[in-house]
């Protein structure tokens, strides 16, 4: 499997009124080919931020550092004109909220054909052409009606089936999914996930799902970054994770989900997330972690592989498991 | 409700406004102590020629039946004769209004393309010196009073630099020696139909000050009203959707940004309409124009209650049409509030 998209070392600060935020610790990453990678963690973790940086989409504020190789080319080191090549392109994105994702004032026809024409190079009619070819494939077969509708006239779904629609104007190499189902109710959320994952077999493009909902990562993802206060602390393949968690919080957030199996009462994870603005030295879990040690207070703990296809960033893995990679 | 619905009752509605403004401004310029009658006859009136004008003009008549033949009259679209210049109320208003009409046209032309500008580049370099600067030139305009405005421009432009005319609307040589065939009653559309280049030339040069000065006001407003709204929605979602898939920064300010931010700035452009129609009063007074404001306040000096509720029904009826024009407007930008 070769490597999609790698980020490597890459921090993030927000420079505000109240004082630097260190949003981004350190954050290493790789994305493979044709699959599916899920990115979950709590709101604020940075798990959005991490996306709008790969399509360095954020705010004048920002000071980004690091690497972002995608497709051989560190994506920090592009022009904003080169960077357009790449926005919608290469790499693609959809929304949490289709409701206000999509232009109030403009037809659905309006805002699919100016996509398509930007980087295709062809006349109106054609692009309308290609605008139903687009609906079609993710199950809107009345495109006339829609292309002629505004945004307010359709559902929650089918909007975000015209994020996806308009995402896959250029047959992108990887689709970032920024949390794709949160503001859909439940039937839609599983319609939607399996047309990602249909389109995906069939243009062959990865996916990086951005969710808090384990249940979602379980159903759809190939690997899977959790992601705790500006730091990836765990990663793995869907299985492994579920089956063989290791890092502390994992194990927390997984404890912390419903089991009808069980009648075993929920165990929380204690305490709330850290400011980011002042964030605990060492590792950034150590003030809620149960097994935290002196060390834990002191070093930051890298990500170190596991085994094969697992790796994790504690000190409590780091003189028994594998090597430092 | 369907649309030519919704003007036709919109219509209803605006006579209905009308009508009390004629009632309230009938009404009130009847209590006005003055004798119309006196001012009518003359210099100088004899008692007799007193009481003729009177009979003429129905003066002994309990007011109820003088607002009847008021409104007789008004249906039949006559708005009486004025007592001061005897001519019929109707001429005299429509000669003014095309010249208060061209000036508000330019002056509201102006502030729309500066405001917008200003508003829109303000917003994208926010807290830049370009906004810095537009933000004090915007607070001036809104704060400075249009007739010290409007007499620093003479100073400067006319005594100072000698480059634009004191006041006026077209010289008279120039209008003697190359006559207009007037057509619309607005010098600078008519002028550049017929080609008369001299004239066309002339009337240019003299309404860049009056207008700059009845702008000042507008400019301030929509500038500040834009910046705001473009602030706001270079935040929304669909415009990072936009940024999101490539689209190139000019686009998504100058057609997904803009037409956001401009339907709510519409509600401005037609306030500020209606303001510069207030503010034509100060302008035409300083600058000599001859139009609507300048005839109502001779009007009012000299009791002319004929002139004086002409020039109310007409500027009442221009207020409530220009809300019912934008009103429109913005229904045809956002498909969200149409009927």
């Amino acid at each position: 499997m070769s490597v999609l998209l790698s980020i490597e070392d890459l921090h993030l600060n927000f420079r505000t009124f109240w004082g630097t935020a260190y949003v981004l610790d350190g954050v290493n990453l790789k994305i493979n080919r044709d699959e599916v990678f899920g990115l979950v963690g709590e709101t604020g973790c940075g798990k959005s931020v991490t996306s709008m940086s790969i399509l360095r989409l954020l705010p004048s504020n920002a000071e980004l550092s690091g690497k972002i190789i995608f497709e051989g080319k560190n994506l920090l080191e592009l022009s904003e004109k080169e960077m357009r090549e790449i926005r919608g392109k290469k790499i693609s994105m959809i929304f949490q909220d289709p409701m206000s994702s999509l232009n109030p004032l403009f037809k659905i026809k309006t805002q699919m054909v100016d996509i398509i024409q930007l980087h295709h190079h062809i006349d109106k009619e054609e692009a309308l052409k290609k605008a139903k070819e687009l609906l079609k494939a993710v199950n809107l077969p009345d495109t006339h009606r829609i292309l002629e509708s505004y945004p307010h006239q359709l559902s929650g779904g089918m909007r975000q089936r015209i994020m996806i629609a308009m995402a896959l104007s250029f047959e992108p190499s990887l689709l970032i999914a920024d949390e794709p189902t949160t503001a859909l109710d439940v039937t839609i959320q599983k319609q939607i996930l399996n047309l990602i994952l249909e389109l995906k077999e069939k243009y062959h493009f990865s996916v990086l799902l951005i969710t808090h909902d384990l249940g979602v990562v379980a159903e759809t993802c190939d690997r899977v970054g959790v992601m705790y206060a500006g730091n990836i602390v765990e990663v793995a393949d869907v299985h492994e994770l579920f089956e063989n968690p290791k890092h502390p919080y994992t194990q927390g957030l997984l404890a912390a989900i419903p089991d009808p199996r069980y009648k075993k009462p929920l165990k929380p994870l204690r305490g709330n997330v850290p400011s980011l603005l002042n964030p605990p030295k060492g590792c950034r879990f150590h003030p809620r972690c149960d097994y935290a040690k002196p060390i834990c207070k002191e070093k930051k703990p890298q990500l170190i592989s596991y085994s094969e296809n697992h790796a994790v960033a504690c000190h409590l893995f780091s003189s028994q498991g594998g090597d430092i990679e | 409700m369907k649309l030519w619905e919704y003007i036709i009752y919109r219509l209803i509605l605006a006579f209905v406004v009308i009508f009390f403004v004629i009632v309230i401004v009938f009404f009130v310029s009847h209590v006005i102590p003055s004798n119309p009658a006196a001012l009518w006859a003359g210099a100088h009136p004899t008692p007799e020629e007193i009481e003729k004008a009177k009979e003429m003009l129905h003066l002994n008549d309990p007011l109820i039946v003088q607002f009847y033949y008021y409104l007789s009259d008004l249906l039949h679209g006559d708005l009486g004769v004025s007592i001061r210049t005897h001519n019929p109320v109707l001429e005299d208003i429509s000669k003014a209004f095309t010249a208060t009409l061209e000036l508000i046209i330019v002056a509201e032309f102006f502030a729309i393309i500066v405001g917008i500008a200003l508003g829109v580049y303000s917003a994208v370099k926010k807290n830049s010196w370009v906004d810095n600067l537009s933000r004090l030139f915007a607070i001036s305009g809104v704060s400075l009073p249009a007739f010290w405005f409007g007499m620093i421009l003479q100073l400067l432009f006319f005594k100072q630099l000698g480059w634009l005319p004191l006041s006026g609307r077209v010289d008279t040589v120039v209008m003697l020696e190359h006559p207009l065939h007037v057509i619309t009653g607005l010098y600078i559309f008519d002028s550049l139909i017929t080609g008369n280049w001299a004239v066309f030339k002339n009337a240019i040069w003299h309404i860049i000050l009056p207008a700059a000065t009845l702008a000042m006001y507008p400019v301030g407003l929509i500038t500040r009203q834009v910046r705001s709204m473009m602030i706001e929605v270079l935040q929304e979602n669909y415009i990072r959707t936009a940024r999101a898939y490539g689209v190139p920064n000019w686009k998504i300010y100058m057609k997904y940004a803009l037409k956001n931010a401009i339907a709510p700035a519409l509600i401005v452009v037609g306030l500020s309409l209606a303001y510069t129609l207030v503010g034509a009063f100060l302008v035409e007074i300083i600058f000599n124009w001859p139009g609507l404001g300048r005839y109502a306040t001779y009007a009012i000096l000299s009791m002319d209650y004929p002139a004086i509720i002409g020039v109310v029904i007409i500027a009442a009826s221009a207020y409530v049409f220009i809300n019912l024009i934008v009103d429109l407007i913005q229904m045809y930008l956002d498909p969200r509030i149409r009927v």
